[in-house]
């Protein structure tokens, strides 16, 4: 099946104001864990053109509880892996791979070919590294989508998405932390929040 | 002789343990306090402090910012996991 077939295929059953954008739409993934594999994946099945992906990580054992990785996976990079499993929802998605631990010094050459980026860490100090660096570069056209708090098996309800300053959005919880344990389900409601905001961002609709 | 004061708007998100002031509220600080005399007098942990982000009126500002009255002081600390 030829690109254009496949994508409009593929999104058949979509949203229909997005159906011209998508497939030209960029959208950059800081981390490929429990959040960022996940967000790949949603983004992936909507019919996103391109994906930035960067983690420095490799797939382990403990991951396969909540991130879009199989067994098959086990010792690879994240990012050679998460490019693999994406081409089989979506052989004709693009995938820009950084192979590196993402610092305030980096972090805009490795993005700068979009103008939504996804927070999908999984340390305090790295989501504040980059809510920090981003809101200090305070670009009008850029947008940071930010998560905390997804841990345990707190209610669902609890996980919203909220505007902080202009062009940040937070999702999740904003208390239950790792500690509680990190479960497919919670994590992948937070990356859904967060998918979902990169789709509102896309159709212009900016609130959260 | 008074201390003139000032008001300023306070919101909040996330683990911040911040005792007697409810989040979205509006508190009277003495003129020329810093974000980090806020950090202080709101009691926040010293570990917390090194992650808080801080924005006024919608712009980020470090800690030695110097609030203006009818300030909106927005705090977020993020929690781990992912």
């Amino acid at each position: 099946m030829k690109k254009d077939e496949f994508y409009r295929e593929l999104m058949s059953r979509n949203y229909k104001p997005l159906d011209k954008i998508l497939s030209k739409t960029t959208v950059g993934i800081a981390g490929c864990g429990g959040l960022g594999s996940n967000i790949a994946h949603m983004l992936t099945r909507s019919g996103i053109g391109k994906l930035i992906i960067a983690d420095f990580d490799t797939v382990v054992m403990s991951n396969l509880n909540r991130q879009f990785f199989f067994v098959e996976d086990l010792g690879k990079n994240k990012v050679n892996a998460l490019e693999k499993n994406l081409k089989k929802v979506n052989p004709y998605i693009q995938i820009e791979k950084h192979n590196t631990k993402i610092t305030s010094d980096n972090l805009f050459n490795i993005f700068q070919d979009t103008s939504i980026i996804v927070e999908a860490f999984d340390q305090v100090s790295q989501k504040a590294m980059i809510l920090d660096s981003f809101l200090e570069r305070d670009e009008k056209d850029k947008f940071l989508i930010s998560a905390s708090g997804m841990g345990g098996i707190e209610s669902s309800n609890l996980i919203q998405t909220k505007k902080f300053g202009n062009n940040v959005y937070l999702c999740g919880d904003f208390s239950n932390d790792f500690s509680l344990g990190l479960m497919a389900s919670r994590v992948n409601i937070v990356a859904a929040h967060q998918a979902n905001m990169v789709l509102r961002i896309i159709a212009k609709k900016n609130t959260p | 002789m008074i201390n003139p004061k000032i008001k300023i708007h306070l919101s909040y998100t996330g683990v911040i343990d911040i005792k007697n002031v409810s989040n979205n509220s509006v508190i009277q600080i003495k003129a020329g306090s810093t974000i980090e005399d806020i950090l202080s007098m709101l009691g926040i942990k010293k570990e917390h402090k090194k992650y808080i982000i801080s924005i006024v009126n919608e712009k980020k500002q470090r800690p030695p910012y110097i609030l203006q009255d009818n300030d909106n002081l927005s705090l977020f600390l993020p929690v781990g996991g992912g």
